[in-house]
């Protein structure tokens, strides 16, 4: 009996993960979104913002952190064409961009390191010490 | 009226590829990298964006006609714990049927901060030519 309830459970369980699957498929097919595409990791070493950022002049970008912030500003330029050139297919995106992300009121700004490779920006935003946890040790 | 109502440039949605078939040894999602294509009276430019790709793990594949173009993104580490998503992991993948006048041999190409630019020089016979007429 218990065996039955459990497979039912989990039948639901992949029933509700394929749910989330589709929901996740659709909602990103809902186009267009503000450039660029970041994603937001929490890692040992602190918070990574990453952002794809093909053909970028690392130059062009301005990042400003605070505390509780993190601006992202730049422009993407592609080259000119030459004059006996013209264009079949045109899909890559340029221009400006500007985006602000809202993040735990914990960040150091002083130790951000931010690197560009291959093509994606990668901001290191530590935390700040006292944010880190500690381990109590207990005295009996 | 939010922050980001000004912005000049949007995203444009990973395109999942179906690599179900013919692709036993791939495994993993790839998608349809970006592409411009421009050409001139000497060669044929692709552009493609594949951010993520290095030298390594970038192939570029010619046979029957059919330039096949494959790079793959290393998954991000297990002890990262994702807060906010906006893009997909994967590689990419993209096919081009490429015609009998351009010259195979000649094809050359170049990676760069993510950015693909292969040049697909003209055959020699297919290039306009300037007829110069004289003057009898």
């Amino acid at each position: 009996m218990w065996r039955w309830n459990t497979s039912v459970f989990d039948d639901l369980l992949r029933m509700q993960r394929e749910m989330e699957q589709l929901h996740r498929s659709l909602s990103s097919a809902v186009g267009p979104r503000v450039y660029p595409a970041i994603n937001i990791y929490d890692s040992p070493e602190g918070y990574r913002l990453r952002a794809e950022l093909p053909g970028i002049d690392p130059a062009s970008l301005d990042i400003t952190v605070t505390r509780n912030e993190v601006v992202l500003k730049g422009e993407r330029t592609l080259p000119e064409l030459e004059e006996n050139s013209h264009y079949h297919r045109r899909e890559r995106d340029h221009g400006k961009f500007s985006r602000a992300f809202a993040m735990p009121d914990n960040i150091d700004p002083d130790a951000v390191l931010a690197r560009y490779e291959h093509g994606v920006l990668d901001v290191l935003l530590p935390r700040l010490p006292e944010a880190q946890p500690r381990k109590v040790a207990i005295t009996s | 009226m939010s922050k980001e109502s000004k912005k000049e440039i949007t995203v444009r949605n990973k395109q999942a590829v179906e690599t179900t078939s013919g692709e036993p040894t791939w495994s993993g999602r790839f998608f349809t990298p970006a592409a411009d294509i421009y050409s001139s009276d000497e060669a044929i430019t692709l552009v493609l964006d594949m951010p993520g790709v290095t030298q390594e793990e970038l192939d570029i594949d010619l046979r029957d006609g059919v330039l096949t173009i494959v790079g793959k993104v290393p998954d991000e580490p297990a002890e990262y714990r994702l807060m906010q998503q906006e893009y997909e992991i994967g590689g990419y993948l993209r096919r081009f049927n490429i015609s009998d006048k351009v010259d195979r041999d000649g094809i050359s190409a170049k990676l760069k901060d993510g950015v693909l630019t292969l040049v697909l020089p003209k055959a020699e016979e297919i290039r306009p030519r300037k007829i110069e007429v004289h003057v009898g």
